[in-house]
């Protein structure tokens, strides 16, 4: 009925999942969730082989898991399709189910990127207060308020939880939220698929804080890549970090899966591949990432959670098992993964940059090929993680030329950054200064990555605070830097009310200044020798470890004042937004706002590429299928 | 000639400004670890030159873009002129990547001869340490990580262990680094050595010392609750000797650590806890 429903461009009047049996909400699922944890944890205690009650955990945290999905709705089509009865509509009415609908499944993507949105920069807030906390123990050079093991968990912590953070940020906000309206297409390829992406990540989140609740101590003691056998040995919290970590692999490989599908059979009439904007096409190039490489994670941590609750010896060498198991699927899972945070901050900067700089994008091809070949190559870097745990020596000057090689496709982008600024009438707005920003900050990223990847020299800087200074450079610098840019740009689209300029402005100044003052000395400290992970370090590094944790608590206030931002604009400002404030070409501004439940009332046809800005002869970007034009020409510049 | 002005205005601020940034690097900035080792000689000098090149990359870059701002806030509304409306230009593209490949190979080449000389993938004494004047017998150092601490055993000289490390100048060092229980990293700052210890596996290491120093160990791999205190840091603890002082701090060592020898477990390459011996 849905498909029908579709192709003839009407609004179904059923929509989402129907009910099953009591009543299916948040509540009953936390509730039915938490018993079923509790049940599963009193029967895996008693059949436990080992004298920790780590089976028991782990059962608990998987069964409850289940029991909040499916109360929650998740098997109900299932279960229907067995009955031999209707399965739910794909698309909801126009009327929706108001504000309920954000704290349930819905099929609706624009709702799922809302959740996605809101629900990740909480846990980005919650994340960035665990650095002020490992920022002020720094300020002590032997050690500050916490103690060592609550200091380890607290690096843990905050590790883990920016890792989902910046594994879906982009990715399920912009991504699940954006890609079908540029695309030209009504939802996703797999809906319910998406909605059940963004549960595990609250319930991975969730999983993963309660660590710190588990057992005598709480907490963890592996920091964020749970390196085996210290894993296999560590306390109760040990279980909850394994399936928080897993389900954020399963919610990142799922909306990989979705997301390609839809981009690649869901496209409107015309929109070929040359047409494609840049951030769907950095989309393609992630999702190949973010679909393949988490299983391995999956597996890796599986075999750990094996290891802890049946005693298998997969990673304790006493048994006939080896720590390096552990580290090559770890990190061959862990390398693509930081492509799977810059590619879309690549995507989503080359999107914004022609919109402002009033220029087609220069170079686009080899930009997509750039991205393209950044996503394949990230398959042959892992082992440069790894280089000082003893591989085969044979396998360094491999690894070391591979990473260094990677530095070409990502050097395009630079070219498509330069080339469309060349003689470009920019508007300096928000959204551009934060993307100007983001290559600053990745070009000392991507650069300070050269040293890492020379082997020699990597053995003086592996493990220091080299490294967090490069990643963060990479990471905050370029992904977070990019998720505030695209915050600037599609606010209006999304709330229909843009963003205050002055506050924008306060938000910018603050966060480049503050970040570049905070993460740049880094790579001082960690060239004279501190190490990672360590609450201890010299004491001739005091002076500067204060400077990095009094610019980092500045850099946290700035991203307070970005928070700010977003709750004054959207819920306290009248003013509505224009429709399309930036001049656009992109499909998704030529909707109206707000969004109409199905996008599309008619599926366009696109018939010219989103960059043409500038060319007085340029055509417009799509078509009705009753011969109107969709949009109306926008002015040369 | 405008489009070409354009090109090279910025082109000269920038090598300009590479150039006094690479002076700084190459004449003025002494950068870490400095010249205790060969490994340590090998790292300060490809530190240095990755500096150069990333300075100078970056001021190319920086300067590019910090112009094209300048041009746009100095005439905002102008359009801008037909040959900024360039989408492609294979000339440009051809010759960016052909840059950074040159950039790239050189520094992979860098990189591995360095490593060449630093390591050995059959070992046998790596080629630079054997022009340094390193005899075919290295002294063996092995040196076994645990919770929380690192402890070094002297095979040749009938396997005494201690947690002071001492080693000489002038003669290659083998150090074979295992873990007792999870696993370490052996990170001797000066030295320019940073090695993994992993239960079960024996990583080997080669260092040659040209100067005496203090060596500052700490452990670089979270091995659990005291982690951030696994570190063996000052001159009490860790020192590069001169032959002679190594010779008599080995006497000396001999006659304190010699008689606890036959409460260690026999030398091997690995060892495992075995509960029923305690």
């Amino acid at each position: 009925m849905s498909q029908t429903a579709i192709a003839s461009g009407r609004a179904p009047v059923e929509f989402s999942a129907r009910r099953l049996f009591l009543s299916q909400n948040l509540l009953t699922a936390c509730i039915v969730g938490a018993l079923a944890g509790v049940v599963a944890y009193w029967i895996g205690a008693q059949l436990d082989t080992t004298d920790n009650g780590d089976g028991g955990i782990l059962l608990g945290y998987i069964v409850g898991a289940a029991g909040f999905m499916i109360t929650l709705g998740f098997a109900n089509d299932l279960i229907l399709r067995l009955r031999g009865r209707p399965s739910a509509s794909l698309v909801k009415t126009a009327e929706g189910r108001g504000w309920t609908e954000y704290f349930g499944i819905s099929l609706d993507h624009k709702v799922v990127g809302i959740q996605f949105a809101v629900g990740v920069t909480f846990m980005f807030l919650l994340a960035g207060f665990q650095a002020m906390m490992i920022r002020t123990d720094l300020m002590f050079p032997n050690g500050g308020p916490w103690p060592a093991g609550q200091y380890t968990t607290l690096v843990g912590l905050h590790g883990l939880m920016m890792m989902f953070v910046a594994t879906l940020i982009l990715i399920g906000a912009f991504g699940n939220y954006f890609i079908p309206l540029m695309i030209g297409a009504k939802r996703m390829a797999f809906p319910r698929l998406e909605s059940f992406a963004f549960w595990l990540v609250p319930l991975g989140a969730l999983i993963l804080y309660s660590t710190i609740f588990a057992g005598f101590g709480g907490g963890f003691n592996t920091g964020w890549y749970l390196y085996a056998p210290l894993s296999v040995e560590a306390r109760a919290g040990m279980d909850g970090a394994i399936v928080g970590f897993a389900f954020i692999g399963v919610a990142a490989s799922i909306a990989g899966i979705n997301l390609l599908a839809t981009i690649f059979v869901m496209r409107a009439p015309g929109m070929t591949w040359s047409r494609m904007p840049i951030f769907a096409w950095s989309m393609v190039a992630v999702e190949f990432l973010s679909a393949l490489a988490p299983p391995v994670l999956a597996c890796a941590l599986i075999m750990v959670g094996m290891d802890r609750a049946v005693q298998s010896s997969f990673f304790e060498a006493s048994g006939g098992g080896t720590t390096f198991l552990y580290e090559e699927m770890f990190w061959f899972f862990g390398h693509p993964e930081v492509y799977i945070f810059i590619i879309p901050a690549f995507g989503i900067a080359m999107e914004i940059l022609p919109v402002f700089a009033r220029k087609p994008l220069f170079g686009y091809r080899l930009a997509v090929a750039g991205m393209m070949g950044v996503s394949l190559m990230s398959w042959f870097v892992w082992n440069h993680h790894i280089f000082t745990s003893g591989i085969a020596p044979g396998l360094r000057p491999f690894f070391m030329t591979a990473t260094e090689l990677i530095s070409i496709p990502t050097g395009v982008v630079f070219l498509a950054l330069l080339g469309t600024m060349w003689r470009a009438p920019l508007r300096f707005k928000l959204p551009l200064l934060f993307v100007l920003a983001l290559f600053f900050n990745f070009l000392i990223g991507g650069l300070t990555g050269v040293f890492l990847s020379d082997v020699p020299l990597d053995t003086t800087l592996h493990d220091g605070f080299f490294v967090v200074g490069h990643f963060h450079y990479t990471i905050v610098g370029g992904e977070i830097f990019a998720l505030y840019a695209a915050s600037y740009y599609w606010f209006p689209k999304i709330t229909g009310k843009m963003l205050n300029e002055k506050i924008g402005k306060l938000h910018f100044w603050t966060a480049f200044i503050f970040f570049n003052t905070t993460f740049l000395p880094m790579f001082a400290v960690g060239y004279l020798g501190m190490l990672r992970r360590s609450p201890v370090y010299a004491a001739n590094l005091h002076g500067l470890n204060l400077w990095i944790s009094i610019n980092a608590f500045l850099f946290g206030l700035s991203n307070l004042i970005w928070l700010i931002n977003i709750i004054y604009s959207w819920v306290f400002q009248t003013e509505r937004a224009p429709a399309n404030p930036w001049e656009s070409r992109s499909l998704e501004w030529q909707v109206a706002t707000p969004i109409p439940a199905d996008n599309f009332d008619r599926i366009p046809t696109i018939v010219s590429g989103p960059y043409e800005y500038g060319d007085a002869n340029a055509r417009p970007v799509a078509e009705w299928p009753d011969g109107g034009q969709f949009p109306s020409p926008i002015p040369a510049t | 000639m405008s489009t070409k002005r354009h090109l090279i205005i910025p082109g000269i601020i920038a090598a300009i400004l590479a150039v006094i940034g690479d002076l700084l690097v190459a004449f003025v900035l002494h950068m870490p670890p400095g010249h205790a080792t060969t490994a340590a000689n090998d790292d300060t000098f490809t530190g240095q030159v990755f500096a150069i090149i990333s300075w100078s990359v970056g001021a190319a870059v920086v300067t590019y873009g910090v112009y094209f701002i300048a041009m746009a806030k100095r005439a905002p509304d102008a359009p801008a002129p037909s040959t900024g409306y360039l989408r492609v230009h294979l000339g440009l593209q051809i010759a960016w990547i052909a840059t950074s490949v040159t950039l790239v190979m050189f520094a992979a080449g860098l990189g591995v001869v360095a490593l060449e000389g630093q390591t050995n993938p059959h070992l046998v004494v790596p080629a630079k340490a054997l022009a340094a004047g390193a005899g075919r017998d290295p002294l063996i150092i092995q040196v076994i990580g645990q919770q929380w601490q690192f402890t070094y055993r002297y095979p040749q000289y009938g396997g005494f262990e201690t947690n002071q490390l001492r080693l000489p100048t002038g003669r290659l060092v083998q150090f074979d680094v295992t873990s007792l229980d999870v696993s370490h990293s052996f990170s001797a700052y000066q030295l320019a050595v940073k090695i993994d210890a992993i239960s079960g596996i024996n990583n080997v290491g080669y260092v040659y010392v040209l100067h005496p120093t203090v060596i500052d160990v700490r452990c670089g791999e979270l091995c659990g609750l005291w982690h951030g205190y696994m570190t063996q840091v000052g001159s009490q603890v860790g020192r590069v000797l001169t032959p002679s002082q190594f010779s008599s701090w080995l006497s000396y060592a001999e006659s304190t650590y010699g008689p606890e020898e036959s409460n260690l477990p026999k030398f091997s390459l690995t060892y495992y806890p075995n509960p029923l011996t305690y």
